[in-house]
């Protein structure tokens, strides 16, 4: 098909956008590394680009040699692992449950997760519930409990599992298979693509947390997730002399922007790792709730 | 007679169902307490709002004050000053925030080069994976007025370096920016799965009718989209009173408070950081209700002009 000239002109400018869009994401991330690749002697006062000035580890090794921040890496995996974990399984069950006919009081139940969807105490009552009530505060439980209920999830696993043709589960059942072994063996391999969407998306969505550990374990640092730690680390114009204490460097030696950067690098590094490997789940997670939402 | 037949062989499946139905209350069981503990005693909660809450008498205890603390609060100059914050940069943000995707959308529509398309679509996801701590670190370190790449740009091309993240008259651009930046990759993805449900035929209709690509995008992907940008419009309207908290927290700092502080920050800071917790439930109260209002509302209009709503 013949194409007009305004026709290539926009093709040309759409190409170009696009490609500027993609380099606003990735130069940035370029930038950063070549930071943290940087020594102080080159680098301060001067201003980095995309190459490093002065190649060096110096500032991963300052970082990944620190005992507290090791601590708090280690925390953030424990605590991303427990509350995915947590989070698919309570709402696997919830949505089997509620998807079964076998369910006598399906609809009360249902209603009553429906208001707690809708309507919310807010932030005040649930501190003060968590921190005054169930004395909580500066535990990981404070992180835990409260977070790991999803609705949303809830809903889309009930959805999908009542969509799904009963007659598999059925010949299981006159197998003598119990409800549980139903759940895990018949139904969460045909579910499989939404959940593993839904692991992604709230390990990420855990990995990324932080406003609670902020609420909740202000005086337990050594309780805190990285996120937390990083947002302290970024926090401070200059790293205070607390902070290099703690990284255990002459504070004359040590090139802070770098120091941050390499922090920075370190707390995105497993998205970026996972990241190909999960893709193909982001689609079916999506539309899945967009179809039923 | 003829019921008593009726029940009899009713009765025995209901024993078997209760065998089988235990299972799945025990299933069901996690979910139902944590959502009592975490939603529903919260919900109760809200009565502190009209309390005089003092944590050293407790809240059974505290003394009613009816509407004293939305009396207070709705003639404080500064939760006036902080609305009127929430309500412009949530204007901006429908303006440009919600409007990127869809255009972003289309324009990608458009690419007919497969693997550009697919490894832009890679790209374009991976902030909205970040968290808004990370961002607002890439953020301060790319804008900063000394060492940051964008000033050298700048200066490049002949401009005075300037300090985005502190001048009063940039920083809700830039806070918009972010917001887009992060999430209109993301945020595109539900306006492809509209369009590649389009029907072809409709565009192969155009075509015979002489319409080029630009004529199809506007009289046919365009009016594919209408209903759910609709639907995603009114949800977005609904939350007009609160701003996520996170962007504006990580990303405003003192010199530009007066443009940025909005709902959700200054509760933070007056409920949290000073435990006025009786005001500031008064003040999430009063803003939950809106949205409700908001949201139902809304839905009503549309489903009168529209034809269609969220329930």
């Amino acid at each position: 098909m013949r194409e007009s000239a305004s026709r290539r002109i926009f093709v040309v400018f759409n190409y170009a956008l696009f490609t500027l869009f993609c380099l606003s994401i990735i130069l940035p991330f370029i930038n950063v590394l070549a930071i943290s690749f940087s020594a102080k002697d080159y680098a301060v006062n001067r201003v980095v680009g995309f190459v490093p000035l002065g190649f060096t580890f110096n500032n991963y090794i300052k970082i990944l040699s620190n005992t507290r921040f090791q601590r708090i890496f280690l925390n953030t995996v424990f605590l991303t692992a427990v509350r995915t974990a947590a989070a698919i399984l309570i709402a696997l069950g919830a949505g089997f449950a509620l998807a079964s006919k076998y369910f006598i009081g399906k609809k009360v139940v249902w209603i009553y997760i429906l208001i707690s969807m809708y309507f919310s105490g807010g932030l005040i009552p649930t501190y003060i519930l968590v921190v005054r009530w169930l004395k909580l505060g500066e535990t990981w439980w404070a992180l835990i409990l409260p977070a790991i209920v999803n609705t949303f999830y809830i809903m889309v696993f009930r959805n999908l599992i009542s969509q799904l043709p009963g007659e598999m589960s059925e010949s299981a059942e006159i197998d003598g298979a119990s409800q549980m072994t139903i759940m895990f063996r018949i139904i969460l391999p045909l579910i499989f693509p939404t959940i593993a969407a839904f692991i992604v998306f709230s390990a990420v969505g855990y990995w990324n947390s932080w406003f609670d550990v902020m609420i909740y374990l202000q005086k337990s640092k050594d309780l805190w997730t990285l996120q937390y730690l990083l947002r302290e680390i970024l926090a401070h114009a200059v790293l205070t002399e607390d902070q290099l204490k703690e990284f255990a460097v002459d504070p004359t030696q040590v090139y802070t922007e770098g120091l941050k950067m390499a922090a920075l690098m370190v707390t995105i590094l497993p998205i970026i790792v996972v990241y190909p490997f999960v893709q193909r789940y982001f689609m079916s997670g999506v539309l899945v709730g967009a179809v039923k939402g | 007679m003829s019921h008593r037949v009726q029940i009899k062989p009713s009765r025995k499946p209901q024993l078997a169902n209760m065998r089988t139905s235990m299972p799945l209350y025990v299933l069901i069981a996690p979910a139902l307490t944590l959502i009592f503990i975490f939603s529903y005693i919260p919900m109760y909660g809200v009565l502190l709002a009209f309390k005089d809450f003092s944590p050293y008498v407790g809240f059974i205890k505290s003394p009613w004050v009816g509407f004293e603390h939305f009396e207070y609060f709705l003639t404080d100059r500064k939760f006036w000053h902080v609305m009127r914050n929430t309500l412009i940069i949530n204007f901006y943000d429908i303006a440009f925030g919600f409007t990127a995707p869809i255009i972003f959308a289309l324009l990608a529509n458009e690419i007919m080069n497969k693997p550009f398309k697919r490894t832009m679509q890679t790209i374009s996801y991976l902030p909205h994976f970040l968290s808004w701590v990370v961002v607002s670190g890439l953020f301060y370190r790319l804008l900063s007025p000394t060492d940051g790449i964008v000033n050298e740009l700048v200066k490049f091309l002949g401009g005075e370096s300037i300090y985005f993240m502190t001048e009063k008259e940039i920083f809700r651009g830039i806070l918009v920016f972010a917001d887009i930046w992060k999430g209109v990759g993301w945020s595109a993805i539900l306006y492809f799965s509209v369009i590649s449900g389009i029907d072809l035929q409709l565009y192969d209709a155009a075509r015979i009718d002489g319409a080029g690509r630009f004529k199809q995008a506007l009289h046919v992907t365009l009016p594919g989209l209408l209903p759910m940008i609709v639907l995603l419009f009114l949800l977005r309207l609904a939350s007009i009173f609160g701003i996520g908290f996170e962007r504006i927290f990580l990303m405003y700092n003192s010199l530009v408070y007066d443009k940025a502080d909005v709902i959700s920050t200054y509760t933070y800071r007056l409920g949290i950081e000073q435990a006025q917790f009786s005001l500031t439930t008064a003040i999430g109260l009063s803003q939950s209700l809106l949205g409700f209002i908001l949201l139902t509302t809304s839905n009503r209009v549309s489903k009168k002009i529209a034809g269609m709503g969220l329930y």
